[in-house]
């Protein structure tokens, strides 16, 4: 008899973690952009090329925040100019965005948060075209030279806000500043010279000095712009001030890295404090020992 | 004097009638002292065989001193003098020693019928309950590392999610074209084509039969490169039992309990039970690359929980007829080595039932069996990381095939007809769920097949010619197929094309023959030749699934449509001395329709630029060619020595790419993870102060990649080759056992395709009690 007892338990254990399908409560995250003056409000009047300013405060309840999406939606288009994955366990989100003003006569942004129950909260604020133009001066640096991870001789670590390039002596003191290094591999059989940044991991594999640093800037790299020519060179010489800069980054797809910069290639970014700018590839040499020669113009 | 003549003519009848004399004799078996049915003896020029009481009498033989000479199948020759007089009765026990080292062990799964080994026309190699107990291994899969010509792949020991195990030149990655089974039943999933090896508890396992070359014409799909059948243990004592805890390399713990009884032992009669679990623990290693570990500060050790828990329920309703039901939980985590927020990082878990029932009977000259049984398995993967942000997502899947299988044989006294109707349905209802944006991809299929089959085996020439012919086919169809994706962001709108709520169901058939020849010169030599038809159906992966893959971006294809492989095989067989037993055979293969990851000519922009969309299909041909060589030296009861040697060569004969822009061409390329030389030794010696298994195995080097080219991450073209050896000491002291398992004690490091490393020499200490 005991033997029947025993298949029986058997059998309820197993019945018993059949049950185990997860199911997460349901939650009410909350989000709120802030009201003081430095922000721009709702139903404000912004010129075109002036830059647009976002405080953003959010909470979970309870569970994990792990997503803001921002969108900006003309008449036109819905762009998204931010969809960014994070893991904010408790306080909440406050962050401060910036971003330019279109050519589009309205604008509404909506600002959303998911948290790790995929629950989901927004709001919006509505932005209209100011009169005039506020496109900004930037700063031009004509050709900077770094080597990639074998090169022996050149400097590796570009500040992409002064232009100054440092090998792995002098940058000590200055690792904060690093927008930009260089390596070249074959990516899946590709050649690629390819222009990254200190936070993104791989980079880190060709420029392993970088682990040691406390701060590793992010610097975004607009790929489809860069991959499919949308910029010519001509376009960005004769760019005179942040409207291209601004206009020519597509932010749907960004990227820490940068991959095939061949040269010729015309590269749109936004580093991590919020400065728009594109890279030109003077030239580019296919062999990890080689270099890249850039040309940048960056908003000041 | 014809007088004298007619005395002499008259008496002569009386004088006959007095010299010679009946014996009467029994077999019996010297293990199990049960008598032994059919043995064939011979006394000078007379002959007879036992009959099913193992008696026999052979008559009139003359007073005098004899050598009588007894054979049976399964058993040593046995020659022995004997002395016949009127004085005596005249009877005679004989006992036999069973020759089960040589390997004469019956089997099912080659055939569904028993059969000795030596009289199966095709290679099959079997893993005792003796070597399941001497060899170092800690998963069932292991337990096949020593079997010629099979390719093991578990890169990192027991913290592997997944194990393949291959054979003759087929890929190392793809268990789709091996069918494995339980006591019969298919495990091989329709969704991957892949096997749990995890969920299988060697204490569960009585052997496991290897059916080597296409076995199709009796199991349908996946049987393409061969079979493996785990065949679990039945009770056979009133109450048995095993109790062990072993500990050892990373904190590895484990606790096994196995309980197994019958209620009349003695019967033929009665009820059967056995429960098995275990639960294992570890704290794990790192297996990223150097690389990876300097420039990820999120890499952590890959650690592992899993616990099993089985039952087996049985009734032996008599000799002849069984009903059978087992139930098999299993349970695991397994993490993968890298942890940003959640609490077990990146990990794999498995939740697994496994119902298996089945009735076998016979009476008279019909055998019959039926099989139903129930897979189910929840998957799920969690993966996160940071690069330009946090991404956080899992894949939940759920997995299941059931079916019912039926074998029926009718048993003639030279032949053997047997024939069967198997049904199953495969399933996959899966999504990935994003948590760090709002998309959910979906994907769904189903697959229904039906196999109908008949064989015949004949027995020729006083059975020296053995002919198996047999044939199947196969019908099968998809349905219900489907891939969304719901509320895309950018991880996922570049897919929104492929988004279809209903994949075009498609249907596709296979015909698989097969006809198996042996001459059996003596009881010690014997030649075969076969050929036979496998096949492996489309995974509904493929056919269902579209996304990202390395390299590209795979879409689905519901029309993809089944491989084969056609496979023609000569074998022998030598046994010299009684102890020395050799077998070689030589295959050569022809694959047709073999499904690769193809470039479409499209391409599509998900990031760094256009990637080529690639998709399953069937566009090659395949040659495969090899040979497997295994010696076993029984030295004595207590010392044995096997080694084994298998080459082969696979290549790609003919690509047709599909599209024009494919700059891919495998023509002449060698298939993937296929070592060229594999080779075994093994040294099992159990003496008075401990039983040791000693095994090395060499794996020669491996292409890494379809196209054959160099790799960034591995660093070469090929794998380099490497040799491990494990050890195995036991020690039983009562009722007490000590077990110390080494594995690759030389500490050999090798690489998977990511530049991760094995977990080097495994050191397991296991303590327990048997009762």
């Amino acid at each position: 008899m005991k033997v029947y007892k025993l298949f029986f338990i058997l059998i309820f254990i197993v019945s018993f973690f059949s049950c185990s399908e997860e199911e997460l409560s349901d939650t009410n995250p909350f989000i709120l952009l802030k009201s003081d003056n430095e922000f721009t409000q709702n139903e404000a009047r912004v010129p075109v090329g002036a830059q647009m300013k976002f405080g953003i405060s959010a909470i979970g309840d309870g569970a994990v925040i792990t997503n803001l999406t921002i969108q900006r939606i003309t008449d036109n288009e819905t762009i998204t100019e931010l969809d960014q994955g994070m893991y904010i366990t408790s306080g909440g989100l406050d962050t401060t965005v910036t971003f330019i003003k279109s050519a589009s006569e309205q604008e509404t942004w909506k600002f959303s948060i998911m948290n790790d129950h995929r629950d989901v909260a927004y709001t919006s604020v509505v932005v209209y075209r100011g009169e005039g133009s506020a496109y900004g001066d930037i700063n031009y640096f004509p050709s900077i030279t770094i080597g990639y991870q074998d090169n022996t001789t050149l400097p590796f670590y570009v500040d992409l806000h002064t232009g100054n390039a440092y090998d792995n002596v002098t940058v000590v003191g200055s690792e904060a500043t690093v927008d930009l290094v260089s390596y070249y591999y074959l990516s899946s059989g590709t050649s690629s010279p390819t222009l990254s940044c200190p936070s993104y991991e791989t980079a880190r594999t060709f420029h392993t000095a970088m682990n040691s640093w406390s701060v590793k800037n992010s610097v975004l790299y607009d790929y489809q712009t860069t991959d499919n020519d949308l910029i010519s060179i001509e376009e960005f010489d004769a760019a005179q001030n942040d409207s291209l800069l601004v206009n020519g980054y597509l932010p749907a797809s960004t990227s820490g890295t940068c991959k095939f910069c061949y040269t010729d290639k015309i590269i749109p970014f936004k580093t991590g404090d919020g400065k728009y700018g594109l890279i030109k590839v003077i030239h580019a040499d296919e062999i990890e020992t080689g270099s890249i020669e850039i040309a940048v113009k960056i908003q000041q | 004097m014809k007088k004298y003549i007619l005395i002499i003519i008259l008496l002569l009848p009386v004088m006959y009638s007095q010299a010679q004399q009946n014996i009467t004799g029994k077999i019996f078996d010297t293990k199990t002292n049960e008598t032994i049915p059919y043995a064939t003896i011979t006394l000078d020029n007379k002959g007879t065989a036992s009959d099913e009481s193992g008696i026999f009498t052979l008559k009139n033989i003359p007073e005098g001193k004899y050598t009588i000479k007894i054979s049976c199948v399964g058993y040593q020759n046995l020659t022995q003098e004997i002395v016949v007089n009127k004085q005596s009765d005249n009877y005679f026990e004989f006992f036999l020693a069973s020759k089960t080292y040589l390997s004469e062990e019956v089997i099912v799964t080659a055939t569904k019928t028993e059969n000795y080994i030596q009289d199966i026309p095709v290679r099959v190699n079997l893993v005792s309950s003796r070597q399941i107990e001497s060899l170092p291994a800690q998963t069932t899969d292991e337990l096949l590392n020593f079997v010629p010509g099979v390719n093991v792949s578990r890169s990192f020991g027991i913290f592997s999610h997944h194990a393949n195990v291959t054979m003759r030149g087929l890929n190392g990655q793809e268990q789709g074209r091996v069918l494995v089974m339980i006591d019969g039943v298919p495990t091989n999933k329709s969704d991957g084509g892949s096997v749990n090896w995890n969920m299988l508890n060697s204490d569960q396992i009585e052997r496991i039969e290897v059916v080597k070359g296409p076995g199709s014409s009796l199991y349908g799909g996946n049987a393409m490169g061969g079979a493996i059948n785990i065949i679990t243990k039945k009770p056979n004592e009133s109450l048995q039992g095993k109790v062990s805890a072993d500990y050892g390399t990373y904190n590895t713990m484990r606790g096994q309990l196995f309980l197994s009884g019958k209620v009349n032992p003695d019967s033929d009669k009665g009820l059967y039970w056995n429960l098995s679990s275990y639960y294992r623990q570890s704290d794990g290693y790192i297996s990223a690359s150097e690389a990876d570990q300097l420039a990820n500060p999120y890499i952590v050790e890959s650690d592992l929980q899993e616990w099993e828990a089985s039952a087996k329920l049985g009734y032996d309703i008599n000799k002849n007829n069984n009903i059978e039901l087992s139930v098999l939980y299993y349970d695991d985590d397994r993490a993968t080595g890298e942890k940003v927020y959640q609490p077990e990082g990146n990990n794999r878990e498995h939740d697994t039932y496994h119902i298996r029932a089945n009735y076998s009977g016979s009476k008279n000259k019909l055998n019959w069996k039926v099989n139903i049984f129930y897979l189910n398995e929840d998957y799920k993967r969690i993966s996160e990381w940071i690069k330009d942000d946090y991404t956080f997502y899992k894949v939940l899947s759920n997995r299941v095939d059931l079916g019912a299988l039926s074998t029926l044989s009718y048993n003639l006294e030279k032949q053997i007809i047997t024939g069967g109707i198997d049904l199953k349905q495969g399933s996959v209802d899966a999504r990935d769920e994003y948590y760090t944006s709002t998309d959910i991809v979906y994907n769904r299929g189903k697959m229904n097949t039906l196999g109908l089959f008949i064989q015949d085996e004949v027995r020729l020439f006083n059975d020296q010619l053995k002919i198996v012919a047999g044939l199947r086919y196969d019908y099968a169809n998809f349905f219900d197929g489907g891939f969304e994706i719901e509320d895309p962001t950018s991880e996922t709108t570049f897919m929104i094309n492929y988004h279809d709520e209903d994949l075009n169901e498609d249907s596709w058939s296979a015909l698989s023959p097969k006809v198996s020849v042996q001459y059996e010169f003596t009881n010690d030599y014997r030649i075969y030749a076969n050929y036979a038809r496998g096949f492996r159906p489309a995974v509904l992966d493929d056919m269902c699934r579209s996304g990202r893959i390395r390299g590209g971006f795979k879409v689905s294809d519901p029309g993809l449509q089944p491989e084969y492989l056609n496979n023609f095989e000569v074998g022998a067989d030598a046994r010299f001395f009684d102890r020395l037993r050799t077998s070689v055979s030589a295959y050569y293969s022809l694959g047709n329709d073999f499904m690769y990851y193809v470039n479409t000519g499209d391409s599509i922009e998900f990031s760094y630029g256009p990637r080529p969309i690639i998709k399953a299909s069937n566009i090659s041909q395949v040659e495969i060619y090899g040979t497997e060589i295994e010696i076993n030296y029984w030295l004595n009861e207590n010392i044995i020595i096997n080694a084994n040697y298998a080459y082969a060569h696979s290549q790609v004969t003919n690509y047709e790419p599909l599209s024009t822009e494919d700059p891919v061409d495998l023509t002449n390329k060698y298939l993937s993870d296929v070592p060229n030389h594999m080779a075994a030794a093994s040294l099992q010696w159990n003496n008075k102060l401990v039983n040791a298994g000693l095994n090395a195995k060499y794996m020669g080097k491996r292409w890494v990649n379809d196209t054959n080219q160099f790799d960034e991450i591995v660093q070469d073209d090929q794998y380099d080759a490497y040799t491990t050896i494990d050890l195995k000491l036991s020690k039983t002291i009562h009722k007490v056992f000590v077990n110390l398992t080494i594995q690759n004690i030389l500490d050999a490091k090798f690489y998977d395709s990511k530049g991760a490393v094995n977990p080097g020499r495994f050191i397991m200490l296991e303590l327990g009690t048997r009762f």
